[in-house]
């Protein structure tokens, strides 16, 4: 039966009705990296625009062109990469964290327990959680 | 007169035009049924019906719609717990809410002759501001006055502040704005390629099979593009929590 079983999923495989493991990670981390690119590159150019459009509103304001505008869209970049900065080192962080708990191993078993033990935290903590019902 | 409203039938944009299905006036304000408004009721509606049907049963070894609905539900659930930890559950039925109108709003401007809800500024920096106003808000509840720590980041010497900080500050103020634009600019994006490419497959007869096929391709991208999107915009109003939860960078 498991030999049938195997030849079964090969033809599958073989015909690209399913994925192998390795190919569904790729897919995954084609899907994170998208995310990802989203996140950061819209950061600095929205940063750069709306700063460099309060600068100039304040310069029509006070009457102080172009200076204001100038401090604003060096402000904007700086703000927007900051931004992009710590998205993408959150990004990362998060990532390795996952590759570590992934080399790791046995994930199932582990993650049964640490839900357990996180449960038991949360009763303690606060009451109003969302608690599930099965 | 019948060829201005061909051109404007077919002109990309014109899907964008929001209709009002009435005529209601309040003492000014034009408060009509417009079909944005239709559309968001529509979203909630399908996404209650969809979770409040699925889970009725509430079986032990669950069926197929009940393994989605749960699927769904533990997709924030450890979105949360890995982004705020523990702390998080509280905000739970909040982006749980959020991530459901934005998807449903996605996937049903995604069927032909509807309308995109998301699609508009409008309705995304609502929703944008109100986890801008709640992240805040909960900083300064948490944390009061110790909220403003989190503009000035540790180990930067006395003079480079004053450059820092107004940098921090224009970044915390900087978020709504991505956080909205990204999302807008993707679904306004995507249908206004689908339709100048649907414009693409009249205009050019029989090599029109040339951008069909393109749309079909694209129309898959969509689809994934609409619900990565609301991934994103969940997976962000998260880490947001988490700032104003722990007021680490």
């Amino acid at each position: 039966m498991g030999e049938l079983g195997g030849r079964i999923s090969k033809a599958r495989h073989d015909a690209g009705l399913e994925k192998t493991d390795a190919e569904r990670d790729t897919d995954a981390a084609v899907g994170a990296g998208l995310g990802a690119a989203w996140r950061i590159s819209i950061e600095i150019v929205v940063a750069l625009v709306v700063c460099t459009a309060i600068g100039w509103a304040l310069d029509y304001w006070f009457g102080t062109k172009p200076w204001l505008m100038l401090i604003f869209l060096f402000l904007g970049g700086a703000a927007g990469m900051n931004n992009a900065v710590r998205t993408a080192l959150r990004i990362d962080a998060q990532a390795t964290e996952a590759l570590q708990r992934k080399s790791q191993g046995d994930a199932p078993a582990k993650l049964g327990e640490e839900r357990a033990v996180e449960s038991a935290e949360d009763s303690t903590e606060d009451g109003e959680g969302d608690r599930r019902e099965r | 007169m019948s060829v201005d409203r061909h051109i404007e039938h077919s002109s990309p944009m014109h899907q964008f035009v929001i209709g009002r299905l009435n005529d209601w006036q309040l003492g000014g304000l034009d408060i009509s049924f417009s079909k944005a408004a239709a559309f968001m009721f529509g979203a909630v509606i399908v996404a209650t019906l969809f979770l409040v049907l699925t889970t009725s049963r509430r079986a032990m070894v669950p069926g197929r719609w009940q393994s989605v609905a749960e699927l769904w539900y533990e997709f924030i659930a450890d979105m949360i717990k890995e982004t705020i930890g523990s702390e998080g559950r509280k905000y739970f039925p909040f982006v749980f809410s959020l991530f459901s109108f934005i998807v449903m709003c996605n996937l049903l401007g995604m069927l032909p002759y509807s309308y995109t809800v998301t699609s508009h500024i409008a309705v995304t920096i609502t929703l944008a501001l109100s986890v801008f106003v709640l992240t805040t808000f909960i900083g300064i509840t948490r944390h009061g006055t110790q909220f403003l720590s989190f503009f000035v980041p540790k180990g930067v010497p006395l003079v480079m502040l004053f450059l820092v900080v107004p940098i921090e500050v224009l970044s915390y103020f900087m978020r709504p704005i991505s956080h909205s634009v990204r999302l807008f600019a993707n679904m306004t994006a995507g249908h206004t390629m689908l339709k100048v490419f649907g414009g693409f497959v009249v205009q050019m007869g029989v090599f029109g099979v040339l951008p069909f096929a393109l749309i079909v391709a694209l129309t898959g991208l969509e689809v994934a593009i609409a619900v990565l999107q609301a991934y994103v915009f969940t997976i962000l109003t998260c880490l947001y929590l988490n700032d104003a939860i722990h007021l680490e960078h």
